[in-house]
């Protein structure tokens, strides 16, 4: 049992700090302190810097531009950015870096991992993601956007919904149908396919923060070429399914470090108004500090077990349950500590829309509020916690399935 | 702030949140071990007849497995490993509700090994071999385990001391061969061991929550007694009884709950209502993934709490503390679960699902109950 970095990686992480330390101003207090639109040019700034110093596709192999070192790296280097108090990515490199990359690796064909990896290490191709439609959120499996192939080059049509970052992003992986008469998860692929062309119209949603960070995304007659294709034609369910579990792995172990510089300023906040000495306040946390403490463990535990070449058990399945919903508690204990300072947010607003602030922000109300309102998104995307308890239910747990109703015909 | 903090001396170990595969054949030979001896019909006896110590079964768990040698140092006839040991013994244990003085000899044995060699080696090779049952006699009336008063006093005699005072929540009262107690001198509080034959002890066991394990008063007067550990080292050693019981019962804890998550699962399969398995249901599933999160979180804490204690890392108390109560959460919500999974048979006598209720409340107060761990996690933070 020995749950830390090994010498080597503690050294690299000491090597990354000196590396970054020109990039940082004096009095330096973190990413935090910056306004949204500042934010978004140093992470950028940033972003370049670690691609100069090698530092992003850490675990990749080389022949892609990849660093080719074991995910221990990986780990290490999001912990110590965030220990440094600095963006721990751009908002693209989630669906980009992570979830297409790994995605790519496992099902690319050589010429596809040429093409795309080192574009997404140097942040050329900037990549979003189109799988919920707005008849097709929970059950992404009916999904109805389709894709007719023709003269070699596949043309789309139909509706994406809730794609993050679309507006930034030269790319899409969209999951289309390519086969209305298959049974539905056996009628689905995975392409690729670019964002700057007439057939592709992007309008943002409003959300309950008053922010846009999602989008609708019209495809007509969109085109993207044969070659884009990702995975088996008809076999993209299996495909889009992995890219989800991609997320897991040491995914927990970085977020814990972002959630406890979160719970940091909860404290320093408890703290400000006057109520650390509150014993109801104090217990709740200190029950969140033991909540973050394991989830960094169980992403060590993960991490384990990927070291060790071994299958990932059920704690990566819990990873985005447990996350979101510590979150929703964390930030109701915000608003009760913020107390009367919540009726009129004022000041900073977050510079990350899911998930903890930035490192270092600033105890104003509109930061703590809008985070809290975010929070309410995060036990929806990416998998509703119910539908997510029933995975958990039924593949770990083993329990039976509900009977099947007879499934409408995919439109 | 990090919680975790790095160690620079282990040169060549790559990050690894698991156990060695000694550790798991520990693991599987308990296992075994308590599955035969003190299983469903053990718990079924429980039911019938009231908790009855296992005297046979004890000695052959010294003997055969080394299982009360764990935390007795080699040079003193045991194995001398750690609390991720011990700490496995008490999940396998606590999986099945084992009931037997296991845990009350394992914190008697941490407070001898802060005894000089005389005392260690009259005692603790009796304790390996399992001749003997040891238990710490330390909450007084109205008082609790980090906070136990001082009315028992030991006075020094010619013969060495005597001690009077009355002991409350004492386990395995009965069964124990020997007592470690917490006794007030003019220089502090020290620890005496006092002969449970002694002339002027006085046991009394009492009908606990929990039916799985023997609970009582003792009541000393003037009873000879061996200083064990003087004045000067006894608060830490008593930190240190407070911590190895913070986890001890968190491992149980941790063992409990995932059985009863089992248990749940596994009748919901088997019992149908309404033409279907009622696990099919997503009410019923919902819950138990939920069970399942909880006890994962616990699990994790736990682990790392019997490493940190092993290693005295600076956030042992820390850890230990999140353990305990991440555990009472987790077992209560479990048992509860099981409970109400089961339907009405759930909350018959004859079922085995009340005494894990019953263990999980009752543990999740013993050695100080969740609020007290959460106030002393956001002391020792600066909270």
């Amino acid at each position: 049992m020995h749950p830390h970095f090994d010498a080597d990686v503690q050294q690299f992480q000491l090597e990354l700090t000196d590396f970054l330390r020109p990039l940082l101003p004096q009095g330096w207090q973190g990413s935090g302190r910056l306004e949204p639109d500042a934010y978004e040019a140093f992470a950028e700034d940033l972003r370049a810097k670690l691609v100069e110093g090698g530092y992003i596709g850490l675990s990749w192999p080389t022949e892609y531009g990849g660093g080719g070192r074991s995910p221990e790296y990986q780990v290490a280097v999001a912990e110590q950015l965030t220990r440094m108090k600095l963006p721990p990515a751009v908002p693209n490199d989630v669906f980009g870096l992570q979830m297409f990359g790994s995605t790519l690796l496992a099902f690319g064909t050589e010429e596809q991992k040429k093409r795309f990896l080192p574009r997404i290490i140097s942040g050329e191709d900037r990549w979003c993601q189109g799988y919920s439609e707005p008849q097709s959120g929970s059950d992404l499996a009916s999904a109805a956007t389709s894709a007719m192939l023709e003269n070699g080059q596949w043309r789309i049509n139909g509706q994406k919904i809730w794609t993050s970052v679309a507006h930034k992003a030269d790319w899409i992986f969209v999951l289309v149908r390519t086969d209305s008469s298959a049974a539905k998860h056996k009628g689905l692929t995975l392409l690729a396919c670019p964002l700057d062309q007439p057939g592709i119209e992007i309008r943002p949603i409003r959300q309950i923060s008053g922010e846009s960070d999602f989008n609708e995304v019209f495809f007509t007659d969109a085109m993207t070429p044969e070659e884009n294709t990702i995975g088996e034609v008809n076999g993209g369910w299996a495909v889009a399914t992995a890219l989800l579990e991609f997320e897991r792995g040491g995914a927990a172990a970085t977020l814990a470090a972002r959630f406890d510089e979160e719970l940091d300023r909860l404290v320093e906040l408890a703290q400000v108004r006057g109520k650390a000495g509150n014993d109801s306040i104090r217990q709740r946390l200190a029950w969140c500090r033991g909540r973050v403490l394991a989830m960094r463990l169980m992403g060590y535990k993960s991490l384990t077990q990927l070291l060790d070449g071994r299958p990932i058990g059920p704690e990566a399945a819990m990873n985005k349950l447990y996350w979101s919903e510590y979150h929703r508690v964390a930030t109701e204990l915000a608003m009760e500590i913020l107390g009367e300072q919540a009726l009129i947010p004022e000041g900073r607003l977050p510079s990350i829309p899911d998930g903890p602030d930035a490192p270092g922000a600033p105890q104003d109300s509109a930061g703590w509020v809008t985070t809290f309102l975010n929070a309410r998104s995060s036990t929806i995307f990416a998998g509703t916690s119910e539908v997510q308890r029933n995975l958990l239910a039924e593949r770990i747990l083993g329990m039976p399935r509900e009977p099947k109703v007879a499934a409408p015909q995919p439109r | 702030m990090s919680l975790l903090v790095p160690t620079h001396d282990k040169v060549d170990a790559r990050m690894k949140f698991s156990f060695t595969r000694e550790q798991d054949d520990l693991r599987r030979t308990v296992r075994d071990f308590v599955t035969q001896h003190h299983g469903r019909d053990a718990l079924q006896s429980i039911s019938h007849s009231g908790y009855a110590f296992d005297e046979t079964s004890w000695t052959q768990m010294a003997r055969q497995l080394g299982v009360q040698g764990l935390a007795v140092p080699e040079s003193f006839g045991g194995s001398g490993v750690g609390e991720l040991e011990t700490s496995i013994v008490l999940e396998e244990m606590g999986r099945v509700l084992y009931a037997g003085p296991y845990l009350s000899t394992l914190l008697a044995t941490t407070v001898l090994r802060a005894a000089d060699d005389a005392i260690q080696t009259e005692f603790l090779p009796e304790v390996a071999e399992g001749n003997a049952v040891l238990t710490v006699a330390l909450v007084e009336e109205g008082r609790t385990w980090s906070s136990p008063g001082r009315s028992t006093v030991a006075h020094a005699g010619v013969d060495g001391h005597v001690v009077t005072g009355r002991k409350v929540l004492v386990t395995d009262p009965a069964a124990a061969t020997s007592l470690l107690v917490l006794a007030q001198t003019p220089a502090g509080a020290a620890w005496f061991i006092v002969d449970a034959d002694a002339p002027g002890v006085e046991v009394t066991v009492s009908t606990g929550l929990d039916l799985t394990r023997e609970i009582g008063h003792v009541d000393l007067h003037d009873v000879p007694a061996r200083l064990v550990v003087p004045p000067a080292a006894a608060g830490a050693v008593l930190a240190e009884v407070l911590d190895t019981a913070a986890v001890a019962l968190a491992a149980e804890m941790v063992g409990g709950a995932t059985s009863c998550l089992e248990q749940a699962v596994s009748w919901s399969s088997e019992r149908h209502q309404f033409g279907r398995p009622i696990g099919s249901f997503q009410a019923i599933k919902h819950r138990c993934a939920d069970a399942l999160v909880e006890i994962e979180a616990a699990r994790v804490l736990t682990h790392y709490a019997a490493y940190a204690l092993s290693e005295s890392t600076p956030d042992a108390s820390v850890a230990a503390s999140m353990a305990k109560q991440a555990a009472a959460d987790a077992f209560a919500q479990a048992a509860g679960n099981n409970i109400q999974i089961h339907g009405g048979i759930g909350f018959t006598w004859e079922h085995p699902a009340h005494l894990y209720f019953r263990r999980a409340k009752a543990s999740a107060a013993f050695f100080d109950d969740s609020t007290h761990h959460r106030n002393r996690i956001a002391n020792l933070l600066s909270i």
